[in-house]
């Protein structure tokens, strides 16, 4: 069902508009890298279009990269996530899909808890069948009441917690991981060749032939790696360092989000009831168990 | 864990501490802050922005996720200047005379004054108590009439 949420949508709609890229196509010239009218593509149309085509995105940015750079350089129009759709479509006969060889992956994490309280919940019902056959046949064994009386609303329970709305947590599309050795983790962002603006890009850990600065401790793995970031200016990845100025700590803008003393102001204030409630319930809990114990048949 | 509340959020956050190590972890994000807890109590907090988010496809032990960048000395990291200056503190004033803090503490104020009561830990012990007493009646009484 996640997966779904996020396949590329509105088939009808692009059918549409591949009829007119390919009449686009026949219609002009196509210059060749190294013409005037060639434009490289933007990295951040690379994206787009990677994020709305996430199986067609290798084959858009490395098989078919000279056709959909023709293509833009014949549109006047500035490039656009649905150009790129017509691009992909338009390509779509020359190319041969390989789902295993695209760089764009998704990754799901699963959500193993939502399952383990399923699993608990339907082993919690097998017991409460147990305990209700076994009672059937004892009716004066307190505990299998007990059990019987336990276990069915538990499972309920369970069994509902479990089929509750997992938590998504991540949805990435992004590069894949890392299938040989890394030695570096490598920050970079990209400047729009249009916009002029900078976009974060990817974190990931490669390998770098000659890595500079000193290495640090990846905790989580307890391996050491180069961390660089990538300089847009001069478009290497340089090691990173981090500022010495201590700005806002962000021990002191805990207290801002907190706001404890204005808080303590408008804490909530709690009637007698409630603080003698507890104590009520206690002693309930206690006579009624009590009661239970009481009113037990005796053996013989 | 809330077991009744809807799911927290939760963002991963590549922090790089002072002693040279760094460390993919997940934060709770609570009123558009990364928060750091400890038994429920916030102790550290970071401005959490949606431009400073990069994906991060994953190694293995390390969850991908969007990662956010942040270390000890300061609550927002933006190594490429991709936050807006005026969206950022200003880096000249302390923390007190900041406008763009005590934006945060005032939003912080007025979600103090109107947060609804809500239900106390001791309602909740009651509550339970009083399941536990009705299983235990209802058990007895199941026995009484079945023997």
């Amino acid at each position: 069902m996640i997966e779904e949420e996020f396949e590329p949508k509105k088939k009808k709609a692009k059918k549409k508009v591949v009829k007119r890229c390919t009449g686009i196509v026949k219609r002009k010239a196509i210059p060749i890298e190294g013409d005037e009218l060639f434009q490289p593509l933007s990295e951040q149309v690379l994206l787009q279009a990677e994020y709305a085509h996430p199986t067609k995105g290798k084959n858009i940015r490395e098989k078919v990269g000279v056709t959909a750079q023709v293509v833009f350089a014949q549109e006047a129009t500035p490039p656009s996530v649905k150009a790129m759709h017509l691009v992909a479509e338009e390509s779509k006969p020359e190319l041969e899909l390989n789902p295993k060889s695209s760089a764009i992956k998704r990754f799901f994490k699963r959500n193993f808890r939502q399952y383990a309280f399923i699993a608990a919940g339907l082993i919690l019902a097998v017991i409460f069948f147990f305990f209700a056959s076994l009672y059937g046949q004892q009716r004066d064994n307190m505990f299998l009441a007990m059990g019987v009386v336990v276990t069915l609303p538990g499972s309920i329970f369970l069994i509902w917690r479990g089929f509750r709305r997992p938590d998504l947590e991540a949805v990435i599309v992004g590069s894949n991981k890392p299938t040989t050795k890394v030695n570096s983790l490598n920050i970079y962002a990209y400047k729009d060749g249009d916009t002029g603006l900078i976009y974060p890009k990817k974190i990931a850990f490669e390998w770098i032939d000659k890595p500079k600065g000193q290495p640090q401790q990846c905790l989580n793995n307890n391996n050491w790696y180069y961390v660089n970031v990538y300089d847009l200016k001069e478009e290497v990845l340089k090691p990173m360092v981090l500022p010495d100025r201590q700005y806002f700590d962000p021990r002191e803008f805990a207290n801002v989000i907190k706001m404890p003393a204005h808080k303590r102001l408008f804490e909530r204030q709690i009637s007698l009831i409630q603080k003698v409630g507890p104590w009520v319930m206690v002693i309930a809990f206690m006579a009624s168990l009590f009661g239970m114990i009481a009113t037990a048949p005796t053996g013989g | 864990m809330d077991i009744f509340g809807p799911p927290k959020e939760k963002r991963t956050q590549l922090f790089f501490r002072d002693d040279g190590k760094f460390i993919f972890r997940k934060l709770f994000i609570e009123d558009t802050f990364l928060v750091e807890k400890v038994s429920s109590d916030i102790v550290k907090g970071w401005k959490h922005f949606y431009k400073l988010q990069f994906p991060f496809a994953g190694l293995k032990g390390i969850p991908a996720d969007m990662v956010t960048l942040g270390f000890d000395r300061d609550i927002v990291f933006d190594i490429y200047g991709l936050v807006d200056e005026k969206d950022k503190p200003l880096k000249n004033k302390k923390i007190n005379e900041n406008d763009w803090i005590t934006d945060v503490a005032d939003g912080q104020r007025y979600k103090a004054q109107n947060k609804p009561a809500s239900m106390l830990l001791l309602d909740k012990v009651t509550i339970f108590l009083g399941i536990a007493t009705l299983v235990i009646v209802l058990a007895t009484a199941a026995r009484a009439v079945w023997s």
